[in-house]
């Protein structure tokens, strides 16, 4: 199942410039993150768990500037969903993946770079620290 | 922590730096974590019940950033605790008053939340 949180009216050019991904089974994250993100001129693809994610990515893979990944998820977890992202988009720009752990474990860290991903948050995370990361990845990229 | 704890009022501090001040969506947002909580609650009961750890410490891990969101961090710190406990000795025995305790308060912090935010 895919959620749509992102109830801007107005979908111009640049806001699809600006489209975040985020696959996280936990609906109370995706409310704060989709409020985050709308705040700061970002709209939002909001998906269930790793499978979602990598369909979304296949079908899209130049739409979003950035994946917030979450690393535990049912059905296809983070890690797996990241290492199968990279894997098809081995020959292009990599879109940045950030991930999204409450992980206490410096092996559960590790394994999210060994997978691809390009930086972690802790959750809950502070709205400020969250844009800040989003921005630096992608700045690059920005338009 | 004494079986018969009664939570005191959550610590909001984390759900109005998310809310910009807006009573609609901080209302949405614990309305949705209390079901989440409720769910995972339910995860942990069953991981006990079948002895499986694996289940029980994925249960506790979510549960962690749910409390911190309705601003009971002593039990986000229980959880991490057990977490922590599980993935060390891979046993639900090692955090079994932690989830007894657990299982005692979030009744009461869930009343506590739904009566601060007016929720049905």
């Amino acid at each position: 199942m895919t959620t749509h949180l992102n109830s801007n009216n107005s979908q111009s050019s640049s806001d699809n410039c600006r489209q975040i991904l985020l696959a996280d089974d936990d609906l109370s994250n995706a409310m704060i993150t989709e409020h985050v993100l709308q705040m700061n001129g970002y709209s939002l693809k909001h998906v269930l768990n790793g499978k979602e994610a990598v369909a979304a990515f296949q079908q899209e893979p130049d739409a979003y500037v950035l994946i917030l990944m979450d690393v535990q998820m049912p059905e296809m977890d983070g890690i797996e969903a990241t290492r199968t992202i990279r894997f098809l988009n081995r020959s292009g720009a990599a879109v940045p993946i950030l991930g999204l752990t409450a992980s206490v474990l410096q092996e559960d860290i590790q394994l999210c770079y060994e997978a691809g991903m390009n930086a972690y948050m802790f959750k809950p995370y502070d709205p400020d620290k969250l844009m800040n990361k989003i921005r630096e990845l992608i700045s690059p990229k920005k338009k | 922590m004494p079986a018969n704890f009664t939570p005191s009022n959550p610590d909001l501090t984390y759900l109005l730096s998310v809310s910009n001040g807006d009573k609609r969506f901080e209302k949405m947002l614990i309305n949705t974590s209390i079901q989440s909580i409720d769910l995972k609650m339910v995860d942990v009961v069953s991981g006990l019940t079948e002895k499986d750890a694996d289940k029980l410490r994925k249960a506790v891990h979510s549960l962690k950033p749910l409390f911190a969101v309705v601003g009971y961090n002593e039990m986000q710190k229980i959880c991490s605790a057990a977490e922590l406990q599980l993935a060390v000795s891979g046993s639900q025995q090692s955090c079994e008053n932690d989830i007894s305790s657990l299982k005692t308060q979030w009744p009461e912090a869930k009343k506590v939340l739904l009566h601060l935010f007016e929720i049905n």
